[in-house]
């Protein structure tokens, strides 16, 4: 039973966090915009979504109600909640210090 | 706040929270076949795709659930309710184990009883017992007993600065009424202050005045025990102010104790309480002592300063006090009373117990495990269908918890049973014996915990073992589940 190694552990709270940020999206949406925003290079499974969702959304940085979709269906929206946004901010600094660190490693030789 | 209702809700909420989540993916499910069918697959390519996709998550279901908080209260249920359905499975090896337990936990229990009442905790129906100890002169010889003359306290109630008080009383038998209605009652002297020190307040009339003890006192008044008021008095209330003769001298009595308190030496249950007169020679040591210590000071401080008062009065006052020191010690640790007695056969017995409890721990732990291995398939099928190891390991800890429960439900009464049974074994003497044998608070407490260790430890062995089964050769319906594996083997072998 491993877990989806697809994206290091953390990132992709980032990247939901993110994407959930501009306007209220489903967990549908999320996963579509993740793979659109990224050039259809990140893909993100459902068994790896929803788990970090729902931990999110226990953690309280995201708030979830239920609405109408434009199919017309009830779906469960998922908006950023203030707690969310500071961890968004502090998230993206850790991120941006992470990668300068690893590009400047990778490119030293 | 919000967060607070998010909690309620997950715990109140489970079932909704599941169905919730299960629409959530029908509607992921749903939009998956949709974008299928616009790739162009057929409907049912497009069906099977997506299911594919999503079947991944069932198995990972679990996992959201255990994110939600407190959710390990959410399965309790179902484990209680799982547990006694295997309990009715197998009454015959589930009835001797709790037979087993409830005998190590009301062993257990029993001497912890008596260790509570009559060795730590004897001065029943004192307030806050735990601050109460014991001045104690100390001699170099070690002969003489180890009584304080009232001169001498007067001395430590001034100076010692670690207690809030410092109660006298002398024992001893005594006749009272006349005549036909003679009766033998053990009575004590006491310092006026011995109810308030104490901390016990007269269910009728009231405690010593100030003006009825000393050199003040103008006539002789007697607090008198709930028993004798009851026995003698027939629980007359018209006895308060009523005046008696005790060893032929009038005493009138102001006041009835409460029906627990039976006064402040360890074995002995006392009837009247009269205020002593007082004797001032310094060497008439007669008395025993009893200190209550300010807050939060320990004994041992409180001692080291009775040792420096005592040695200022033997230099003060060489003739009577040359070489008599003083201590504070614990009830149980003084040189007098049934506690101190009791302490070390006590502590003995305790540590037997204790490994009786161990011995049916043990044996407990392989029943489980013999009954465990034979679960082996079940254990495989449910971790194949998706249960944490950690959800299979609370499983068999509630079980054993449940057993525990049951055993200390049968065993209890029993041991506060055997708790009271010294109370029979008392020879008839003159001396009115007394043991603190009724079971306080913390030996309920005491039950509970040994009950949750000894499930803890029962349980242990059972739920590593079946940790270890594979899940795939569980399944398979071939000699496993009738030899037992190397592993369940050893651990059968460390438990005998």
């Amino acid at each position: 039973m491993s877990k989806p190694t697809d994206l290091v552990q953390g990132t992709l709270d980032l990247l939901i966090l993110k994407t959930v940020a501009l306007e209220p999206v489903h967990g549908w949406a999320i996963a579509q915009r993740i793979r659109q925003m990224s050039s259809e290079v990140l893909q993100v499974g459902e068994s790896a979504l929803y788990p970090a969702l729902h931990k999110l959304e226990q953690r309280g940085w995201i708030e979830a109600e239920w609405k109408l979709s434009e199919a017309n269906r009830r779906a469960k929206y998922y908006s950023l909640t203030r707690a969310g946004r500071k961890a968004l901010a502090a998230e993206t600094e850790n991120w941006e210090r992470l990668a300068g660190a690893i590009s400047a490693i990778v490119r030293m030789v | 706040m919000e967060r607070l209702l998010l909690i309620l809700r997950a715990v109140f909420q489970s079932k909704r929270a599941d169905r919730e989540l299960d629409e959530e993916l029908q509607y992921h499910l749903d939009m998956q076949v949709q974008e299928g069918l616009k790739r162009g697959l057929t409907p049912q390519q497009a069906q099977t795709a997506a299911k594919r996709a999503l079947g991944a998550i069932t198995q990972r279901k679990e996992e959201i659930r255990e994110a939600r908080p407190l959710h390990s209260l959410d399965g309790l249920w179902a484990d209680i309710k799982y547990g006694l359905r295997g309990i009715r499975r197998n009454p015959g090896i589930s009835t001797l184990i709790v037979l087993i337990m409830a005998l190590g936990i009301g062993a257990t229990t029993t001497v912890f009883g008596w260790i509570d009442g009559m060795v730590l905790h004897p001065f029943r129906g004192a307030t806050d017992d735990g601050q109460l100890a014991v001045l104690e002169a100390v001699r170099a010889n070690g002969i003489e007993a180890p009584r304080v003359s009232y001169a001498d306290s007067r001395d430590f109630q001034d100076s010692l600065r670690s207690i809030s008080g410092l109660l006298l009383s002398e024992k001893g038998p005594a006749s009272i009424g006349e005549g036909e209605n003679a009766y033998v009652v053990w009575y004590e002297n006491v310092s006026g202050n011995y109810f308030h020190v104490l901390g016990v307040k007269p269910i009728l009339g009231r405690a010593f005045a100030r003006d009825e003890y000393g050199d003040r006192a103008k006539s002789l008044t007697a607090v008198i025990s709930y028993r004798l008021w009851k026995n003698y008095f027939h629980a007359d209330k018209s006895v308060l102010g009523r005046t008696v003769r005790i060893n032929r001298y009038p005493v009138t009595i102001i006041g009835v104790a409460p029906p627990e308190f039976v006064g402040d030496f360890p074995g002995v249950a006392l009837d009247v309480w009269v205020p002593a007169p007082v004797a001032d020679q310094r060497n008439a040591r007669r008395f025993w002592a009893i200190v209550r210590l300010k807050p939060g000071v320990s004994i041992s401080q409180a001692s080291a300063e009775a040792a420096t008062v005592a040695a200022n009065l033997s230099r003060a006052f060489p003739k009577t006090n040359e070489g008599v020191g003083a201590r504070i010690v614990p009830i149980w640790k003084a040189q007098d009373g049934a506690s101190s007695i009791l302490a070390s056969p006590m502590a003995i017995l305790g540590a037997a117990c204790g490994l009786v409890l161990l011995i049916a721990c043990a044996n407990v732990a392989n029943l489980l495990l013999a009954r465990s291995v034979s679960r082996q398939r079940e254990f495989g099928i449910r971790l194949a269908l998706g249960a944490g190891p950690g959800r299979l390991r609370r499983q068999l800890f509630s079980e054993s918890l449940l057993l525990a429960a049951l055993a200390t439900v049968s065993g209890l009464p029993l041991a506060l049973w055997f708790q009271s049974l010294p109370a029979y074994l008392v020879p008839p003497t003159g001396v009115p014996v007394y043991f603190n044998v009724n079971p306080s608070a913390r030996v309920f407490l005491f039950a509970a915990l040994v009950s949750l260790v000894s499930a803890q430890i029962s349980g242990l062995p059972p739920a590593f073992q079946s940790l270890r089964s594979n899940v795939v050769d569980a399944l398979k319906q071939g000699g496993r589940s009738d030899t037992q594996s190397g592993q369940s083997r050893r651990m059968a072998g460390m438990l005998w």
